[in-house]
């Protein structure tokens, strides 16, 4: 394929991706001069360059795509809803041509005719034959024309179709600029800076920890600068990588307008936040599940408009997307307001399949009863008429996410419809990692799927038992199954190794909605790691996930955590156990909370709401440093609010700083210890002015209960003073 | 599927050893050869792996030879593997562990033969054929088919 051929086949592509939702949007608002110009311009561009090589099929349907955007822009037509399908009828015809270009590198032969037609057929204009004599000819003549133009790439499009189209010239060179301040790299380029620039990180590591270690010191300081520079280096080529969503979003309207065609209802897609970057990787990942969930909340969640009206709801349907940042993660929300799930049918097709027994769902809370539209092979079959529909393939979707190291949470009122909240890691390229230990070997283990650690054996509160030979923890009123690394990697003796050690670390797992304890010798670090997948004769292998290289130059393995969780066969207790651990957050959710406790001030127990705390760590006095006056710890790459109970920012040696994670904002509070986690039957205020949310009774005790969120919002000038 | 360079009707071939025996690749798919560098041990790995490596910030897979082209894995006794020597397969490094590492041999392609049939089946797999020189007997290895081994395949 040559290379007009090529630049062709980029450009069509982009022109066609934008061409589906500009159409949709056109279609809601006709008048929008900006936007018909952008159409036209993409058809025109299309147009141009296939005379110029030679692709006539492609020409014809844009030519006449083309003419009847101008009846609309002469206002001798109107847009209909047939226009638009007509439109995207003859967009659709260019992809599959295109595709074929792109393959084959010619048109494939084949008549167009229909699409023709129903493009004159709503234009309303006269018989193909006629228009057609004349066309070819002064299409030749244009092509020649726009192509140079676009050549010279300083054309005008919009004028050089209709000279007197003033106003349409200034939309026409907004779209031209950027194009020059922008390069077209291919994504092999990008992806071998991110290996070389990983490397460099890499190395740049190793030189720090000499550097720490060596007595002269000559180096210190150009390899501060180095590691400046290294830094800003991975940023920037980090940034690279990065996309809007939106990109993965720009199918959607037209699948939610195909919807409503279909089936004849009235659905408003709403997005927000599509600027919100993340990886690319992950974008390809996420697009098909999202689709996947659109699609489903406009065939199956949408009521048709009358039985809208019936429930007393707006005819049109609204489905909402939302996505943002919150802290190394993407969330984003798909929000409808239909019918949501419907119980009943749920348990019957539960009872129906056996999923559950009646004495089982009888003892299901709501929310756990809506769980089973994550299992697999749930409602596939008579989806459209029995269940309320949703669940197709959603385990599917969960597992597709999960993949990636995300996560998929579901709320549903039934009747006033349901919100699925995706979140996902902005990257997969660097994640954060636990490096473990086990007889000697380490190996990584992704942070993410990290819940908590507990440290067992002798001397410490809680140890291993077992049950009929299988290992358990108990820990806070439940046993968690827990799986012996080194034995199930066999890199140690049983027998011989077990009682070696005084103590040992529980990794405590959730995975796919399992928990599970993973016994480790040594907690060793955190560190970033850049995966790189395993070679293929290891990825027989499934444990790992793949390898890294770490800051001392060794190779280590990562642990892939729903692979240990299959490997040891546990799925058949999934969903008891599942249920088990959900139970008595979601039951009793107004009643029961789960508290941290530590001390702090005075000699009363302190308390803080232990969904807030994000992570728990040692601080040295030395580790806060002071922008504007006020503390600051840095934080994952960041600079994040440190308070000290009490007011007092500077820190005694050895005492523990709570991170708190308030929708995405962390700070930290400084306290004397932390002690334990502690359940607490009661109701708890969400929300405070005061610096107590509430004084409870605990262990016989009288506890402080801090609302966290006074300590960003209220406090006078809080830590800086002190 | 044997991917030998053939320079005229001759090829280059990098004598390699495992003790006494000698065995051939092809210098096309070398990459290069260097002393064997720290190992990672990886769990559950097929027995011929014997780890990874970092090579200037690129994992590379290191595979026993020895163990690769014996029939019964469990009795394999490891060659010291000193020496690697660098291949790239689909993209991904691998290096193949061995004792020591010879010479480049020119060799006439007409000369090679296919492997004797009455050679290990373990062996025959990952030979592309066999050349008689003045001396000894050289097995001519055929990288990619060594990533295979371990496998039930």
């Amino acid at each position: 394929m040559d290379d007009i051929t090529t630049e062709f086949l980029i450009e069509t592509k982009e022109g066609l991706a934008e061409l589906d939702n500009a159409l949709v949007l056109f279609e809601r608002s006709p008048e929008d001069q900006d936007l018909l110009a952008r159409i036209f311009r993409v058809f025109h561009t299309i147009k141009g360059s296939c005379g110029f090589i030679g692709m006539d099929r492609l020409g014809r349907i844009a030519h006449r795509a083309e003419d009847i955007l101008d009846l609309v822009r002469e206002r001798k037509l109107s847009v209909t809803p047939d226009f638009i399908t007509a439109l995207l009828g003859a967009v659709d015809r260019i992809k599959s041509i295109t595709a074929v270009v792109e393959e084959k590198g010619a048109e494939p032969p084949g008549s167009d005719e229909e699409i023709l037609e129903r493009m004159d057929a709503v234009a309303g204009v006269k018989p193909v034959g006629e228009d057609d004599s004349g066309d070819s000819e002064d299409f030749e003549e244009e092509a020649a024309e726009s192509g140079k133009q676009w050549s010279s790439a300083s054309g005008d499009f919009s004028s050089a179709a209709k000279p007197e189209g003033g106003p349409r010239e200034k939309p026409a060179d907004k779209g031209h600029d950027p194009s020059q301040q922008t390069l077209r790299v291919s994504v092999d380029l990008l992806e071998d800076m991110m290996t070389v620039v990983s490397e460099l990180v890499l190395t740049r590591n190793q030189l720090l920890q000499t550097n720490r270690t060596a007595k002269n010191n000559l180096f210190h300081m150009p390899l501060q600068r180095l590691n400046q520079v290294v830094t800003e280096l991975q940023e920037s080529v980090m940034k690279t990588r990065m996309q809007p969503i939106g990109n993965a979003w720009s199918s959607l309207p037209r699948i939610v307008r195909d919807v409503c065609a279909e089936l004849g209802k009235r659905i408003d897609l709403e997005m927000r936040g599509q600027e919100t970057e993340l990886d690319r990787q992950v974008l390809e990942m996420i697009k098909d599940p999202l689709m996947h969930m659109v699609r489903n909340a406009a065939d199956h969640g949408i009521e048709d408009p009358a039985d809208r009206i019936r429930a007393g709801k707006p005819e049109t349907g609204h489905i909402r997307l939302n996505a943002y940042h919150q802290g190394g993660h993407i969330i984003i929300e798909i929000t409808d307001d239909g019918r949501g799930l419907a119980l009943e049918k749920i348990v019957d097709r539960a009872l129906h399949t056996g999923l559950a027994t009646q004495e089982q769902i009888n003892n299901m809370s709501p929310q756990q009863i809506q769980q089973f539209i994550f299992r697999p092979g749930f409602s596939t079959a008579e989806r459209v008429t029995s269940v309320s529909g949703r669940g197709v393939g959603m385990d599917v979707v969960r597992a597709n996410i999960q993949k990636i190291g995300g996560s998929v949470h579901m709320t549903s009122s039934e009747g006033r419809g349901m919100t699925f909240t995706i979140n996902i890691p902005l990257t997969l390229a660097i994640v954060p990692a636990l490096i473990v230990e086990v007889a000697g070997a380490r190996f990584a283990f992704p942070q993410l799927a990290v819940g908590e650690l507990v440290m067992v054996g002798k001397n410490c509160e809680t140890e291993i038992e077992t049950v009929n030979g299988t290992p358990v923890l108990r820990l806070r009123g439940h046993l968690l199954p827990l799986i012996y690394l080194g034995d199930y990697l066999k890199v140690w003796d049983k027998h011989k190794e077990h009682a070696q050690l005084d103590t040992r670390y529980v990794v405590v797992t959730q995975s796919a909605g399992v928990q599970f304890g993973l016994v480790v010798d040594h907690v060793l670090d955190m560190e970033e790691i850049v995966v790189k997948p395993a070679a293929r004769n290891l990825r027989d292998v499934h444990i790992f996930s793949g390898n890294t290289i770490l800051g001392d130059g060794t190779v280590i393995m990562i642990l892939d955590p729903s692979e240990l969780m299959q490997a040891v066969n546990m799925r058949a207790e999934k969903s008891d156990s599942e249920d088990n651990t959900d139970k008595p957050l979601l039951e009793g959710a107004a009643q029961e909370n789960l508290l941290l406790l530590f001390k702090a001030g005075d000699r009363t127990p302190k308390a803080a709401p232990l969904k807030m705390v994000s992570r728990l760590r040692e601080i040295s006095k030395n580790e806060i440093e002071l922008s504007n006056g006020r503390p600051v710890l840095q934080h994952l790459g960041r600079l994040m609010p440190v308070f000290s109970y009490g007011g007092n920012a500077l820190a005694p040696d050895n005492a523990f700083l709570i991170i708190f994670d308030d929708q995405g904002s962390h700070f930290g509070l400084i306290v004397d210890q932390v002690l334990d986690i502690a359940r607490y039957t009661g109701a708890l205020p969400d929300r405070s002015e005061e610096m107590l949310l509430d004084t409870i009774i605990l262990n016989q005790q009288s506890t402080d209960v801090v609302n966290p969120r006074w300590y960003i919002e209220d406090a006078p000038g809080m830590g800086g003073e002190a | 599927m044997a991917k030998v360079t053939t320079i005229g009707d001759t090829q280059q071939i990098l004598a390699v050893y495992l003790g006494t025996e000698m065995f051939g690749v092809p210098i096309s798919r070398v990459q290069g050869v260097l002393e064997t560098l720290p190992l990672t041990f990886v769990p559950l790995a097929p027995p011929a792996v014997r780890g990874v490596m970092n090579l200037r910030g690129r994992i590379v897979t290191a595979i026993d030879l020895r163990s690769a082209i014996t029939e019964s894995e469990r009795n394999a006794i490891p060659s010291r593997g000193d020496m690697s020597v660098v291949f790239e397969d689909q993209g991904e490094l691998f290096s193949l562990l061995v004792d020591t590492v010879g010479d480049v041999h020119t060799v006439p392609s007409a000369g090679i033969e296919p492997p004797p049939p009455t050679m290990a089946p373990a062996l025959q797999r990952v030979s592309a054929g066999v050349y008689a020189m003045k001396q000894k007997i050289m097995i001519i290895l055929k990288p990619s088919a060594l990533l295979h081994t371990g496998d039930a395949a």
